[in-house]
């Protein structure tokens, strides 16, 4: 389905942030759900992309949606190369969501894994929910949203692996610093969300069984279809194969067999 | 006035509406493709391939893109086929889905069940057998790269169900008219082909295969001039109708297997990126005859000069 680009804002070296008008048709995203989008209408690269959704707003009686992206190869080069009033090819929302339900909710992202996330803190926050976020990446230009984090109410703490930006290290580090630093019964009550990079979830899965509190994960694997039709984004769990597409692409770090 | 030109796919004892289906793989059970129309417009809807017994699949990763294509080695995952009979096929009746099975076993007695579980169950117009997966170790590949081994598949279904009988072929083969006469010989009413062709892709940054299983089945775009020409080469060594698959992105496409001699298409890898494209083949294909003055589809089966 074509939809409208309404805004294209560079945010750093190799980060963009799109608006796009978010058609009537499509049911609307709930946080941690993804779209598939195509920039060509040649065949080279032949399947869509997936996208988490950052964000989505109503206004009146139109709604738009956020995509984040990390220019990386092909679509993401059209896609920063797209001007407002232009139009791209989405299919979607799909994929189950993040967890909304829990008292407190800890949000970890390492590099382009913020998209999702902050999504997830603005029903968050729409909810009361009582949250915090912590981002990372190899660089302070892979660290995006943290003002606008922090605008919406979120407390956000950051680290760099190179340091130039919040603390020197990695996200994972502020997430067990955290963890170590309350009570058997405060983790109870925490949902860890998060998004980034496998070695990274990896360690959030370690962390959230070392400590005993509820992870759910947004798995990024290779997709054809990204609607269940290819069964090629397969993630073993402890039952079994499932779709990334739509079992996931959040799963609990619990089912996860890695 | 435009008149309306006759879109019925005549597939020996199988009539559809219109030759535009979807192949097996591509759209998992049928279901999953309601959101892109209505599934009783799909000429039929060939579901993903089934066993006895459900089968897990390939560990990951089992997809990589290719230059206008892509591999693939799910391994025949499915549920089942009493899964299917009990869970999805009463759904697809429902929506007044045309349904074609895909059947694959790693023995002769394998198929000869789903064969019999198979022709009794209500709402399945037709079973494509499968001879042609490149990615089980122990079946397809053996069956369907010998004429001898083709043959006794196919008369071993043949024996359990008198339901139209379209047979799957490979093109992995020297020669694919001599498996194609194979089928013919076993009792098969109609042939689709091409299943994929086999396949590897290297990632150079970890020296590892970017298939789990190393080898896959290729697919899109990239394969249509070996399917149109294994479809032709069909057409030349067998008197029954054919379907042809392989790459088929728009109608233009279809219509040159049409014009080799296919008189039905399936749209394969295309549903993954385009998921409601059969539509517009449909309606492309229709165009065409009334751009060319033709009343019926049977008017452009095989109609290429040479
Ligand atoms: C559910 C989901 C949500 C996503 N959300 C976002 C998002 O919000 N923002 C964002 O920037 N990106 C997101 N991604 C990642 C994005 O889809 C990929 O980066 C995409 O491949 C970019 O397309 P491209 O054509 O620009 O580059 P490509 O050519 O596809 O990719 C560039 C390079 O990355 C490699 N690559 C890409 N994906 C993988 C993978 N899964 N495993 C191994 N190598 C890979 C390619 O081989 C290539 O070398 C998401 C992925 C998933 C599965
Ligand atoms: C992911 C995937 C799964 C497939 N699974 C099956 C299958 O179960 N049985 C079968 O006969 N063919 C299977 N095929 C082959 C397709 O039905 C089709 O023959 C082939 O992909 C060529 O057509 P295309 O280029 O339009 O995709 C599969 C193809 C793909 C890409
Ligand atoms: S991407 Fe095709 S089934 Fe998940």
């Amino acid at each position: 389905m074509k939809v409208r680009v309404e805004e294209n804002r560079r945010l750093s070296a190799d980060f963009q942030r799109m608006r796009v008008e978010w058609p009537g048709a499509l049911p609307e995203p709930l946080p941690g759900q993804f779209v598939m989008v195509r920039t060509r209408s040649s065949t080279d690269p032949l399947w869509r992309r997936p996208f988490g959704v950052h964000d989505f707003s109503r206004r009146g009686g139109s709604a738009s949606a956020a995509l984040l992206y990390q220019v990386v190869g092909p679509t993401t080069r059209d896609l920063a190369a797209t001007a407002a009033g232009e139009s791209i090819d989405l299919l979607g929302p799909f994929g189950s969501g993040f967890d909304l339900r829990g008292k407190e909710h800890w949000l970890v992202a390492g590099g382009r894994g913020v998209a999702p996330l902050f999504f997830l803190a603005r029903r968050l926050i729409e909810g009361v929910r009582s949250l915090r976020a912590m981002i990372g990446g190899c660089t302070e230009s892979h660290v995006m949203q943290v003002e606008e984090l922090r605008e919406i109410g979120c407390p956000t703490e950051v680290a760099t692996e190179d340091g130039s930006l919040g603390r020197r290290g990695m996200v994972t580090d502020l997430l067990a610093g955290g963890l170590e630093g309350i009570s058997d019964e405060r983790r109870k009550d925490i949902v860890v969300s998060a998004c980034g990079p496998e070695g990274m979830l990896r360690r959030v899965s370690g962390l959230a069984s070392a400590y005993a509190v509820a992870a759910r994960l947004s798995l990024d694997t290779l997709m054809a279809c990204g609607q269940g039709y290819c069964q090629g984004c397969t993630v073993k769990t402890r039952s079994g194969y499932s779709l990334c597409c739509r079992e996931g692409p959040v799963f609990d770090a619990e089912v996860l067999s890695w | 006035m435009v008149v309306p030109a006759d879109l019925t796919a005549r597939l020996g004892p199988l009539t559809l509406p219109n030759p535009v289906m979807l192949a097996s793989g591509t759209c998992a059970y049928g279901l999953e493709m309601e959101p892109y129309g209505d599934l009783d417009g799909i000429g039929a809807i060939v579901v993903k391939g089934l066993s006895l017994e459900r089968s897990e699949g390939n560990p990951p990763p089992r997809i990589v893109e290719t230059p206008s294509g892509m591999l693939n080695s799910i391994g025949l995952e499915n549920i089942g086929v009493e899964a299917f009979l009990r869970d999805k096929l009463p759904l697809l009746r429902e929506k007044g889905a045309r349904v074609i099975v895909n059947i694959y076993g790693q023995t002769l007695d394998e198929y000869r069940r789903l064969a019999e579980i198979l022709g009794g169950a209500e709402g399945i117009c037709a079973l494509e057998v499968n001879i042609s997966c490149p990615n089980v170790k122990k079946g397809g590949l053996l069956f369907g790269q010998d004429g001898r081994e083709t043959r006794r598949v196919v008369e071993a279904v043949r024996e359990k169900t008198a339901r139209p009988l379209l047979v799957k072929l490979t093109p992995n083969v020297t020669d694919v008219g001599e498996i194609a006469r194979a089928a013919v010989d076993g009792g098969a009413d109609a042939l689709t082909l091409i299943n994929t062709l086999q396949g590897m892709a290297v990632d150079v940054e970890s020296r590892r295969p970017a298939l789990a299983n190393v080898l896959g089945g290729l697919s899109g775009p990239a394969i249509r001039p070996v399917a149109v020409r294994c479809l032709w080469q069909a057409r030349r060594a067998v008197p029954v109708p054919l379907i042809g698959v392989g790459g088929i992105h728009g109608a233009r496409d279809a219509l040159e297997f049409i014009i080799a001699g296919a008189s039905a298409v399936q749209l394969g890898t295309v549903n993954f990126i385009y998921p409601g494209r059969w539509r517009e083949v449909v309606e492309g294909i229709e165009g065409y005859l009334q751009r060319h003055g033709m009343t019926s589809l049977s008017q452009l089966v095989g109609s290429l000069e040479i």
